[in-house]
């Protein structure tokens, strides 16, 4: 066991090659590195928290790391295994126990950094929160209703002469539902009884952006596609993947915007047409794994360096499509 | 009864009969008939791996990282087993 100065912890399952990319980074660097999921956890790692005179004093150790829950250690919280996810009523029960307990002992420490707190994430992933937070921010943002009443969805789309898209809010009930076109001439009486969520069509796309914030840096790629208007429906090899450089402005309110919803991460959706970038939405667990992977960008190697650095809240908002890291 | 005579009228206007709770069908909800269909293809087998609790992170039975081993790319998408992306 080696004592170290600085601590990282993942919280993630043991299958998530996302996790990897970044602990990979930390391997064998100053920090002192622990991962466990909550959602099935071990023997090892041991996890002892004591409350005393007044304050919380926490300890995680496994075979080779001890760590110490203070303002020295970073939190990586990827996405552990969802108790709800698990076959057996006992096995829900430990998970929920575990995860919960997990969750209030790092909230009640104070720490260097947390990438992110869940609890944070759950408030910031609301679209209406994420769209409100946007136009502050200076995004350009699509008309948006939500609305269960049919007569709501139809004036919505013949005010957009037409042209409006209908998006899901979750996707964890179904197979996946990407972002469609709905038309006055839809059979529009399925939106009784269930909110639905329509946007204006952003017209004459010339390319999709997917814009990862890490702290004060920010990893734009352009995504082509064969037309779709969903990239997400278009296999991964058919699209192509391009790191950019977004407008400043852009860049600085992608940053504003990240914190302004309280978050160290997350992953931010445009589309680009001649007139500028338009705002769809923020994805604050987002994925990026694939992302760096076919642009090169270099945002787990980011993520590691704010965990084991801490944040660098003041610096200036740096792009980093031509600038490395 | 003025109640019931407005919800006729709704179900009337809207095409749906009803609430479930009370026997009846409404229509499914509109969004639901957009799911894409299920590709058939999903992300190639991983190499034999298992994952190293001391190093915190997946390693191949000789020692190698598992991201190095493949294209990292292709399992940390955003796509379910069957290949589509959905928790983006």
């Amino acid at each position: 066991m080696t004592d170290h100065d600085a601590s990282v912890v993942i919280v993630a399952t043991e299958e998530d090659l996302t996790a990897d990319m970044v602990a990979a980074h930390l391997l064998g660097g100053p920090v002192a590195l622990l991962r466990l999921d909550p959602g099935r956890l071990r023997e090892r790692p041991l996890v002892t928290g004591r409350f005393a005179g007044g304050r919380w004093h926490t300890v995680l150790t496994s075979g080779r790391a001890t760590v110490t829950l203070d303002e020295r250690c970073a939190v990586y919280w990827r996405k552990p295994t969802r108790p709800d996810a698990l076959a057996a009523a006992e096995e829900r029960w430990r998970a929920d126990e575990n995860t919960t307990a997990l969750l209030g002992l790092l909230r009640a420490h104070p720490l260097k950094v947390w990438i992110d707190d869940p609890t944070v994430v759950a408030a910031s992933l609301h679209k209406p929160t994420q769209l409100a937070a946007a136009a502050r921010n200076g995004f350009a943002v699509p008309d948006t209703l939500f609305t269960s009443d049919p007569h709501a969805a139809r004036a919505f789309i013949a005010a957009h002469r037409d042209k409006a898209v209908v998006k899901a809010l979750t996707q964890r009930h179904t197979t996946f539902i990407p972002t469609t076109r709905i038309h006055l001439s839809d059979d529009l009486t399925g939106i009784a009884g269930t909110l639905h969520y329509l946007q204006a069509l952003v017209e004459d796309r010339l390319f999709d952006a997917r814009v990862t914030v890490v702290d004060d840096r920010v990893f734009a790629a352009a995504i082509r596609t064969d037309g779709a208007l969903d990239w997400r429906a278009v296999p991964q090899e058919t699209a192509e993947y391009r790191a950019i450089d977004p407008p400043a402005e852009i860049a600085r309110a992608c940053v504003e915007h990240v914190r302004d919803l309280g978050l160290v991460y997350a992953a931010l959706d445009f589309v680009v047409t001649s007139a500028g970038w338009t705002y769809l939405e923020t994805n604050c667990v987002g994925e990026f794994g694939w992302i760096e992977s076919a642009t090169g960008l270099p945002i787990s190697a980011r993520l590691a360096r704010v965990l084991s650095e801490g944040p660098a809240r003041r610096r200036a908002v740096v792009s980093c499509a031509s600038a490395r890291m | 009864m003025g109640t019931i005579r407005a919800l006729m009228k709704m179900t009337h206007r809207f095409g749906f009969v009803g609430h479930p709770q009370s026997g009846e069908v409404m229509p499914g909800p509109l969004i639901l008939g957009r799911r894409a269909p299920v590709p058939t293809r999903g992300a190639p087998a991983l190499p034999r791996h298992h994952y190293d609790p001391d190093l915190c992170v997946n390693v191949t039975p000789g020692g190698k990282l598992l991201i190095h081993a493949v294209d990292s790319g292709t399992y940390t998408g955003t796509q379910e087993p069957r290949g589509y992306k959905k928790d983006d």
